[in-house]
């Protein structure tokens, strides 16, 4: 055995050693306090008004289906993957001024990182020639997992030349967009091209928990889905440059 | 006897569920102190645990243990809150989850006792990769096969994830925290 492999030997020893001398505070009676969470209540009056609320809120949105617009702007979306369009008019409102830039986003990470995190291939487009790696890699995991790789203005740190989102196609994220996106390919698989800025919503469907990240897209967005991901482009390109920027995505070998 | 557990409370039963928690909530609550570093947001944490996998059990497979499972949970919570980096920063900045234990020895366990809290907060300042691992496998003393349940890899991974750890680790300490270091060499 070297002398280094000794020595970190001896250092994983004292580590361990260390650590299990942590002392750590009492546990608390986490079973009582989750038992009274899942517990059902126990007075069946309030079972019966909720029951009751129940029967009201279904016979009420049967109603409101009949009325063509809320039928349209509930019904009638599209979905590509993980990404749904919503027709919704008016959309949400959120002023340009408003919106969460990708770069106010706290989660910057490294490639190896949000490999790690996302668990699918992660792939980097290869179109064009001169594209070169992200500038900037986010994360969000709140509770939904999405990837978003950025690519900066050259000689800028504020602005955004293109971005390449990625969530697995079980996620679920809203773009609320009351025009028709024009319908377009991608690997020979059907893709959306948006044109009109318009609002984008994310939030993830791990257990009950949701969590709302609403941004303003003034950019055009392909969209598109390969191997369970979905993926969205956001840049100022044309349509043609932007397919093929999508179908140039490679896998990153480590 | 957990199997049956497992079994009662996959059909509702949340007595039955509650003797899991019990069974299972000093492991979940002290992951939860090491990745949070409060014991306050390690306890929410940790309810928060229990309940989504009490929504998710109908997914649990019960060939399968269940501790790692729920450590997987709760190292996903951690990671979520964390999120929330205000809360973050004012959990490390506070730093007070250890209480004294009782001993026979007041001079030498508190020397352990500082070794190992300066050691987390070592820790606290590695990747979350590197952060879970070490947890996992020093301070909950959990097996190379456990930690890679709960983390989702292959047990090749976790050793090269540790070896890696650790000598960033050892970096950190060499760095910021000299005296420990020195302890080492001693």
């Amino acid at each position: 055995m070297s002398e280094q492999q000794n020595h970190d030997e001896a250092w994983e020893m004292s580590v361990q050693d260390r650590a299990k001398a942590f002392s750590y505070p009492a546990t608390p009676d986490i079973a009582a306090a989750v038992g009274r969470t899942l517990r059902p209540p126990q007075r069946r009056n309030s079972l019966r008004i909720m029951a009751r609320a129940a029967i009201l809120l279904i016979l009420l949105s049967i109603a409101l289906l009949f009325v063509p617009e809320i039928r349209a702007s509930v019904l009638e979306f599209l979905r590509l993957g993980a990404i749904r369009i919503v027709p919704q008019t008016p959309a949400p409102t959120l002023s340009p001024s408003q919106p969460l830039s990708l770069l106010d986003l706290n989660s910057v990470a490294s490639l190896e990182e949000a490999q790690e995190i996302f668990r699918l291939p992660i792939r980097l487009p290869t179109y064009p020639a001169d594209v070169g790696a992200p500038d900037r890699i986010f994360v969000i995991e709140d509770p939904g997992t999405m990837i978003i790789l950025a690519w900066l203005v050259p000689g800028t740190e504020d602005q955004i030349e293109m971005s390449l989102h990625m969530l697995r196609s079980e996620e679920l994220a809203d773009k609320y967009y009351p025009w028709e996106p024009e319908i377009t390919s991608v690997n020979g698989r059907q893709a959306f091209w948006l044109v009109n800025a318009h609002v984008y919503d994310f939030f993830g469907t791990v257990g009950n928990q949701s969590t709302d990240w609403t941004r303003y897209v003034n950019m055009n967005v392909l969209i598109w889905e390969q191997d369970r991901i979905t993926y969205r482009l956001e840049t100022t390109v044309t349509l043609e440059e932007a397919r093929q920027i999508a179908e140039s995505l490679q896998e990153v070998t480590p | 006897m957990e199997q049956e557990f497992i079994y009662q409370a996959k059909q509702g039963d949340t007595a039955a569920y509650e003797s899991l928690v019990r069974q299972h909530q000093e492991a979940v609550f002290r992951l939860a102190c090491l990745l949070l570093g409060d014991a306050g947001d390690a306890e929410d944490a940790a309810q928060e645990t229990f309940i989504r996998a009490f929504r998710s059990l109908s997914t649990f497979d019960s060939t399968r243990p269940f501790r790692p499972w729920l450590l997987s949970i709760t190292a996903n919570v951690a990671r979520n809150r964390r999120r929330s980096i205000g809360r973050y920063f004012a959990a490390l900045q506070r730093l007070v989850i250890i209480t004294p234990r009782e001993t026979g020895n007041a001079e030498s366990e508190s020397i352990q006792q500082w070794e190992a809290k300066t050691l987390w907060k070592a820790v606290q300042t590695l990747n979350v990769i590197d952060q879970e691992v070490i947890y996992l496998r020093y301070f909950m003393e959990l097996s190379v096969s456990e930690t890679a349940e709960i983390l989702k890899v292959e047990q090749g991974t976790v050793k090269s994830r540790l070896s890696r750890a650790l000598s960033r680790l050892r970096e950190v300490i060499r760095q910021d925290f000299p005296l420990l270091y020195e302890g080492r060499q001693a």
